[in-house]
């Protein structure tokens, strides 16, 4: 008996850290979902992007910051069924990297002739411009077989306000998105890994009738050191499958020479639409982490940046921090 | 209000298509990301542990929390009376205390099998000699002892 008492006394040691966090819990609970349980996020974003990669020629003469607070949510409706959604706010600034003024994309510019701008918003000043974003509201379905769970899921994305696009500095597209998609995730049997996935097809409101559908995708593994300390690593990939290059000659006037003046052959509604238009693909790889205070408070960070890009901007880095917030059903 | 960790599930996130930039792209994740790490037993099986620690009874409240059917007994006279009862595929215990596992096991129906938990490398030494699994204390953690009753339920016993 007393050796039961010492040899478990490492058990104890080891888990009495954990124990205390999760007392509150039993297996049956933390299995299954029940219908009330939620969840509330507030997370930050910082976000410096740098070179324009299109079609192999590089772009290194601005950059921008971004700064975004996104506040999300979800509510499970029952056992299975579970709506969710998403308001960031996001501001951002455009910075010349050179002395001639970096481009900044102004609609004012006395080069619109053929088309003009109806929207004369100028963004690209230097200075901090700000909106609410895209507001998100979905549905996901919860199946789970084993260590596996799945979680198909649609949403919608819609612009929460009339934000400009033609802009260095611009916060979206200004489009409406549907991504249907899936989550898969696998937690081993007796392991500290746990494996996710999530694949989604997004449908794109069409600009000038033009097909940017495209592909979302984010793959993680993580290690839980604790019971309530995991830390990650992940890729993040959107690929749009069509969308034209930066360099494409759709956006110049009808018979500009080459190569092309710029801007004065860019008065095109085409250019003005062309953010909207380019086909975005990009590839990040980042580290995370997770650690629960409680069982109703947990704090999240991530850092990550670009490892490959095409038609887009490079992300130099970016930083997240998050708080979530957690309320158990009935 | 019963506020819960429901995440073992939870690992799921949302892509959502967020454009934070013009000339670029990112992505935002919504949803409740990681949880909590919750082992889970795929076999559920009746366990039965001996011990008079904190240690020994907080080990039965993680294989009770993974899923099994624990009893925790911390008398020689329940663990007697438990065996007896023949309802147990497994019982653990330390290694030292074999004779009263074996008593208790001898006379019981359908016995358990027991999984001794060694102190010492001797210990463990003499205990792999007359069992197939052995936990050891200084080393395995609830993972293990789960695995090894894992293997052992998969087994049949």
């Amino acid at each position: 008996m007393d050796c039961l008492k010492n040899s478990l006394a490492h058990v104890s040691v080891s888990w009495l850290a954990s124990l205390a966090l999760i007392a509150t819990i039993n297996v049956a609970q933390a299995q299954e979902q029940r219908r009330g349980d939620a969840s509330l996020r507030l997370e930050f974003q910082s976000i410096r992007t740098g070179t324009f990669v299109a079609d192999g020629a590089d772009f290194d003469y601005w950059t921008t910051d971004t700064q975004v607070a996104l506040v999300s949510g979800d509510y499970a409706i029952n056992d299975r069924w579970t709506v969710f959604a998403a308001l960031p706010y996001v501001r951002k600034r455009f910075n010349s990297e050179v002395p001639w003024g970096g481009d900044p994309h102004n609609p004012n510019d006395p080069y619109w002739i053929d088309f003009v701008p109806p929207d004369t918003r100028f963004w690209d000043d230097g200075s901090y411009h700000g909106d609410f974003q895209d507001f998100s509201i979905g549905l996901s379905y919860r199946v789970v077989k084993g260590p596996v769970t799945l979680n198909p899921y649609i949403s919608y994305g819609v612009p929460a306000t009339d934000y400009p696009f033609f802009a260095k500095a611009a916060i979206g597209k200004n489009l409406w998105t549907i991504p249907v998609g899936t989550t898969i995730s696998y937690v081993p049997y007796f392991s500290d890994w746990h494996f996710n996935g999530n694949l989604a097809y997004v449908f794109s409101e069409k600009p000038m009738d033009a097909n940017v559908d495209y592909w979302l995708a984010h793959l993680s593994a993580g290690y839980w050191f604790k019971a309530n300390l995991t830390v990650n690593a992940f890729l993040s990939l959107k690929y749009t499958l069509d969308g034209v290059s930066l360099l494409s000659p759709i956006f110049l006037d009808e018979g500009a020479a080459f190569p092309p003046d710029y801007p004065g052959d860019f008065d095109t509604e085409e250019w003005w639409q062309h953010d909207r238009l380019i086909g975005n693909r990009n590839l990040n790889f980042g580290l995370s982490a997770d650690y629960f205070f409680s069982p109703e408070w947990k704090v999240s960070g991530s850092a990550y940046q670009s490892v490959w890009v095409e038609e887009t901007t490079e992300i130099d880095y970016a930083f997240t921090i998050a708080l979530t917030r957690f309320f158990g059903g009935k | 209000m019963n506020v819960r960790t429901v995440l073992l599930t939870g690992l799921a996130t949302t892509l959502i298509a967020g454009n934070a930039y013009a000339c670029g792209d990112s992505l935002y994740r919504v949803g409740k990301g990681v949880s909590y790490r919750v082992y889970t037993a795929p076999l559920p099986g009746s366990v039965l542990v001996y011990g008079s620690s904190e240690g020994a009874e907080q080990l039965a409240a993680e294989l009770a929390r993974s899923g099994h059917g624990v009893r925790f007994v911390d008398s020689d006279e329940d663990l007697q009376s438990e065996l007896g009862s023949g309802a147990y595929d497994v019982v653990i215990a330390a290694f030292s205390d074999q004779p009263a596992v074996q008593a208790g096991t001898s006379a019981a129906n359908g016995a358990p099998v027991f999984l001794p938990v060694a102190q010492t490398d001797e210990e463990e030494a003499r205990a792999r000699q007359d069992y197939e699994r052995v936990m050891v204390a200084e080393d395995d953690e609830i993972k293990h002892y789960l695995k090894a009753i894992h293997q052992t339920l998969k087994g049949g016993r």
